[in-house]
């Protein structure tokens, strides 16, 4: 007689075993379905209660699952595009990235995706543009004032959970590389989408270290008062503080504009 | 006679420009269009106008190509290039860093039959590419189209089955040689 505990484990393990062909951990065929097949007939062949019938029932469901699984490798593999995992790992180690860059080029047939302005666009822009206030009024009413930026000092850094200078200093040059990678080819960037990060958090750290990347003299903003536009670009080399001064430039960061730019670009 | 061929003439030809419209410029994130709107605008006849436009296309460089989503969804028309881009140190403003990561990534996921581990993933590029680079390259690819990520699992999107062949991709992955021998190669 078989214990309630046997039984148990027994599902489990068919259930561990179809979840791990599904997540691609294990080979379909490695699993053996007749050996499982003829265990469960052993264990569930006299069981008539509700609870064993639906353990009986989720093996069977576990089991048929790997099936499907053999079946569409073996489809997959009949489709001439079989490539044993292990061996794209080997050819990754082996190539280099010029030579991976190389393997994409030459299977790549970029989309065609030009942008154009409709009717209602145009519409749109025209009365913007009428309502628009002379620029000599526009932005009066903000007061900025002028400063030299400063270095930040121990315990500021210590807030945002960095333990020395050396760490935040890591931490900008880390983001100075980032900016330059993900700018375009004049090494620009419109400033929200570099800052915007996928939750509001990150994006408001972003936004101060981005801060740091313009005052320490890594990157310029360019403002666009017109398109209400923002452009950060990164500097090829670093020019620091003293070589160059600007003027501050206060940006609001608000939980709700985040949203909506989110929304917009899903 | 003459008339009604000139008018049927124009009727083709203005539909053919309408195609053009719909499946070269791009509406919200995603360039292309669907099955069920080619068949709105253009009748029940718009797979003849697109293969004619196709033809028009070709003289270009480009194609159109039609990308089946699955059993629900209706297929997607795209213009692509016919061959392929040039490599350069930045061929479309993407870096060879960039390049090597998205065959990497693609490359990994045929061979597990359409989806992988996402850690396992991570672990590979990481033997290329710093970290930061790594978590950089799959949110930007995301962003593009070009892979999904569900449940820790990551999937080829609709860019990829667009843009990329698969097979040409295995192909050029099997088929070339270590570094050492394709320099040989270009010094001989």
């Amino acid at each position: 007689m078989v214990s309630a505990k046997n039984k148990e484990e027994l599902i489990e393990r068919i259930l561990d075993l179809a979840d791990s062909v599904n997540d691609r951990e294990a080979d379909p065929f490695e699993v053996e379905i007749s050996d499982f097949l003829e265990k469960l007939n052993e264990e569930f062949s006299e069981v008539d209660d509700p609870e064993g019938l639906i353990l009986d029932i989720e093996a069977m469901q576990g089991l048929s699952e790997i099936v499907s699984q053999q079946e569409d490798w073996i489809r997959h593999k009949s489709s001439l595009l079989h490539f044993d995992p292990m061996v794209v790992t080997w050819k990754v180690r082996e190539f280099s990235k010029k030579q991976l860059a190389q393997v994409l080029i030459n299977s790549w047939h970029p989309t065609s995706e030009m942008e154009a302005l409709s009717a209602p666009g145009v519409k749109e822009a025209m009365e913007y543009w009428k309502n628009l206030e002379p620029l000599s009024e526009r932005g009066a009413e903000i007061e900025t004032e002028e400063t030299l930026p400063d270095e930040i000092d121990k315990e500021e850094l210590s807030e945002f959970g960095f333990e020395s200078k050396e760490d935040f200093d890591d931490k900008i040059e880390e983001k100075w590389k980032e900016l330059k990678e993900v700018s375009d080819e004049n090494n620009r960037i419109s400033y929200w989408d570099f800052v915007d990060q996928d939750n509001f958090k990150d994006t408001i750290e972003n936004a101060w270290l981005t801060s740091f990347l313009i005052s320490y003299g890594y990157a310029t903003i360019e403002l666009n008062p017109l398109e209400g536009e923002k452009k950060l670009e990164a500097r090829e080399e670093r020019e620091t503080p003293k070589e160059k001064t600007g003027t501050s430039v206060p940006i609001a960061l608000s939980y709700k504009d985040w949203k909506e730019r989110m929304e917009k670009n899903e | 006679m003459n008339e009604d061929n000139n008018e049927n003439g124009k009727a083709m030809r203005d539909k053919i420009e309408r195609a053009a419209q719909l499946i070269l410029f791009k509406r919200h994130r995603e360039p292309g269009a669907k099955s069920w709107e080619l068949k709105q605008t253009l009748g029940k006849r718009y797979p003849k106008i697109v293969e004619m436009l196709d033809q028009e296309l070709q003289k270009f460089g480009l194609t159109i190509k039609e990308i089946d989503e699955g059993e629900d969804k209706p297929t997607r028309y795209y213009a692509t290039m016919k061959g392929n881009p040039r490599l350069s140190d930045r061929t479309f403003g993407w870096r060879i860093d960039d390049m090597a990561a998205l065959t990497i990534i693609l490359s990994y996921i045929q061979s597990k039959r359409g989806k992988a581990p996402v850690n396992e993933v991570k672990e590979l590029l990481q033997e290329k590419l710093p970290q930061w680079r790594v978590e950089k390259n799959l949110k930007q690819f995301s962003k593009m189209g070009y892979i999904s990520e569900d449940d820790g699992m990551l999937y080829m999107d609709w860019r990829a089955r667009a843009e990329i062949d698969q097979k040409e991709m295995l192909n050029e992955l099997l088929q070339r040689g270590p570094p050492e021998k394709e320099s040989e190669k270009e010094s001989e």
